[in-house]
């Protein structure tokens, strides 16, 4: 589903340059749950741009679902980003005017083809789905933390993406809502088979994934040049 | 994105910030306010000069004979044979004669006008037309034609004449406002062969006394004096032994204002000149207003300018503001262009509201000014009722002009957003 060579990326700033990948290579099969661990500036999130088609401007080659991302166009990269892939964030990222409902219908709103009555539907059974029907009309500002979370999850997975890239999902949350976060996200992965690319720096997300790799210094540790899994 | 998702998001984000929304709009409102205003001033006044103050049809070409006579055996007359010979260019579809009186008349009126008592004198001028030239103009069941010797002879007025005498000359000496269905029918003396100014009216050479009656007003009857048919002025003329055969004019109609410019060379070919000098002044006239409004109006557009320059800044900021947001609609499938497409939206709504409320601004600042025109204004030659014209155009034109406004406004902070990186924009 993803293949990842010699992914690299670096930002200039004046007369510095800074490596934040350097020569990443990853493979990860469609139904996998995988972490990617690291400490903080060892390029987890670039990477999950990267894959997310949010970052266009790397070296190496992003092949995911087919698609070389890097020869994408602006409108097929937007596609892929609204058809394919699904994004948490940590700051949940939600639309501050819009209320649950509309968040999660966000996507939808750049399908190219769209019915909205279907698309409603789907929107509400997605918040079902993580736990907050009747809150569909609350803004995000009435909402808690992890209710906002599930949102932006419900969000992520109302367009029905064969992948789901969240960057530390739990990371604003606290512990025992963060474990509903978590059990949520293995429960997608082992019920319906989604691909979920989780990078985290807490080690109770990566055990519960089903394969961790580890990135320090913009490199990968593992067996390269292509990270297999490790076994829990 | 279709339109609806469309403005549905821009109407989200619009909401959010209403007194922004407002202040935006308002600088928009008052450039195209200003805008609306002035064009539609000027439009009312050059409507005023072009159709009351120097009326002119643009199918008419009037022909005079030369100034300067330069030729073996005397110049160019417009006489019957010229006349033809006019008739005859191609484009011509109808030939009116002039005829001035050459003899001096005078006026001397003694008794009830109108419900005042009058007594004046006047000196007057009379020019003989082709009954074709008026006849349009004459009031209801009257004829003009020469009387011959016994009757009143039919006489026209200027519509302009009657709106000086209106506007200023009845006013400065108590006399009463005249109406043109009133004066249908007036009747008052002329002396022929007399002059309070000339060495005519001490000569004791022969007067001729006839009436004259009123029957028309008209935009083509001479400014300064009476417009009598063309057969009366030829025989007062022969009968004072003046020469009746010359013409002082002759009014060619064209049959398409495109035909103008091709029969003003012929008539010029021919040897005589065109007398424009109608047309130069009100062009002139025109040119005054037209550069006074285009003055006005291009400082409203500077407002509308500044307005443009305001919405750039905050729009500007409301991009940097929103950025993270920006970045969520482009991880959820927005492409740059429904990124910009949403700014630019939010920008026509802007433009919408204000060139909306400008066009009514205006509309409802000439209102006003026409009213206190109305009440305080004293009445003066050719006080039009409205001193605006508002055509539909106009309007749609300053909605338009204030959605133009606001989309340039916007442009820079939408390219900026459409450009901004969604992975940066996200991280913060």
């Amino acid at each position: 589903m993803i293949r990842l060579r010699d992914i690299s990326k670096s930002y200039v700033d004046g007369a510095a340059r800074f490596d934040v990948l350097r020569g990443v290579s990853l493979d990860v099969e469609a139904g996998e749950f995988l972490a990617i661990v690291g400490a903080s500036g060892s390029g987890k999130s670039t990477l999950l741009n990267v894959i997310g088609g949010l970052d266009r401007e790397f070296g190496g080659t992003a092949e995911v679902l087919g698609r070389d991302l890097a020869r994408l166009s602006d409108a097929e990269l937007a596609r892929y980003r609204n058809r394919e892939v699904g994004f948490v964030f940590q700051s949940f990222n939600l639309v501050p005017p819009l209320s649950a409902l509309q968040n999660v219908l966000l996507p939808g709103y750049f399908a190219k083809e769209s019915d909205p009555a279907a698309e409603e539907r789907r929107a509400r059974e997605a918040l079902e789905r993580v736990g907050l029907e009747g809150k569909e009309h609350r803004l995000p500002a009435q909402l808690s933390g992890g209710e906002r979370q599930r949102v932006a999850l419900a969000r992520a997975l109302y367009r029905r993406p064969r992948l789901v890239l969240a960057d530390e999902p739990t990371g604003s949350l606290d512990p025992e809502t963060a474990m509903g976060v978590i059990e949520l996200l293995r429960e997608l992965n082992e019920r319906d088979g989604l691909t979920l690319v989780v990078v985290t720096h807490e080690a109770r997300v990566s055990q519960a994934a089903r394969r961790t790799v580890r990135l320090r210094d913009g490199r990968l540790e593992g067996d390269a040049p292509v990270a297999r899994a490790v076994a829990k | 994105m279709s339109a609806r998702r469309l403005l549905q998001l821009i109407g989200i984000n619009l909401r959010r910030d209403v007194r922004g929304l407002l202040l935006a709009a308002f600088g928009v409102a008052a450039g195209i306010g200003a805008l609306t205003f002035f064009v539609a001033l000027g439009g009312g006044v050059g409507e005023v000069v072009r159709t009351r103050v120097f009326p002119t049809d643009a199918r008419l070409v009037e022909v005079v004979p030369p100034r300067v006579s330069v030729g073996l055996f005397g110049g160019v007359t417009l006489d019957d044979a010229a006349v033809e010979r006019l008739r005859a260019l191609p484009g011509v579809a109808a030939v009116h004669r002039k005829m001035q009186l050459r003899v001096p008349a005078v006026s001397r009126y003694d008794g009830v006008f109108f419900g005042r008592r009058l007594r004046m004198g006047l000196e007057i001028l009379a020019e003989g037309v082709d009954p074709g030239l008026v006849e349009a103009d004459l009031f209801e069941g009257r004829r003009f034609e020469d009387p011959g010797e016994g009757g009143a002879v039919p006489v026209l007025v200027s519509t302009r004449l009657l709106e000086i005498y209106n506007g200023s000359f009845a006013k400065n000496r108590g006399l009463p406002a005249l109406q043109p269905g009133l004066l249908a029918g007036f009747q008052f003396p002329v002396s022929y062969g007399r002059s309070y100014v000339t060495a005519a009216a001490a000569a004791g050479s022969e007067v001729v006394e006839q009436d004259a009656v009123l029957v028309g007003i008209s935009d083509r009857a001479m400014l300064q004096g009476i417009t009598v048919p063309l057969e009366t002025a030829r025989r007062l003329n022969a009968r004072f032994g003046e020469d009746a055969k010359a013409y002082s004019a002759v009014v060619l109609t064209a049959a398409t204002p495109d035909a103008v410019p091709r029969i003003t060379e012929a008539v010029r070919e021919l040897g005589f000149e065109i007398d424009d000098s109608q047309r130069a002044l009100a062009e002139r006239v025109g040119a005054a207003v037209a550069i006074t409004t285009a003055t006005l109006a291009l400082l409203s557009l500077l407002v509308c300018g500044l307005a443009a320059v305001n919405i750039a800044l905050s729009l500007g900021a409301s991009i940097r503001n929103r950025s993270k947001e920006i970045g969520i609609l482009r991880a959820v499938g927005a492409t740059s262009r429904d990124v910009a497409l949403l700014v630019l939206g939010e920008a026509t709504a802007v433009g919408l509201l204000g060139g909306t409320a400008g066009a009514a601004l205006g509309r409802g600042a000439a209102a006003l000014v026409d009213r206190a025109a109305a009440s305080f204004l004293p009445a003066f030659p050719f006080k039009p009722e409205s001193f605006f014209l508002f055509p539909p155009w106009l309007l749609a034109a300053a909605v338009g002009l204030g959605v133009l406004a606001a989309l340039l406004g916007a442009y820079p902070p939408a390219r900026r957003a459409a450009r901004l990186d969604p992975a940066r924009a996200i991280g913060g």
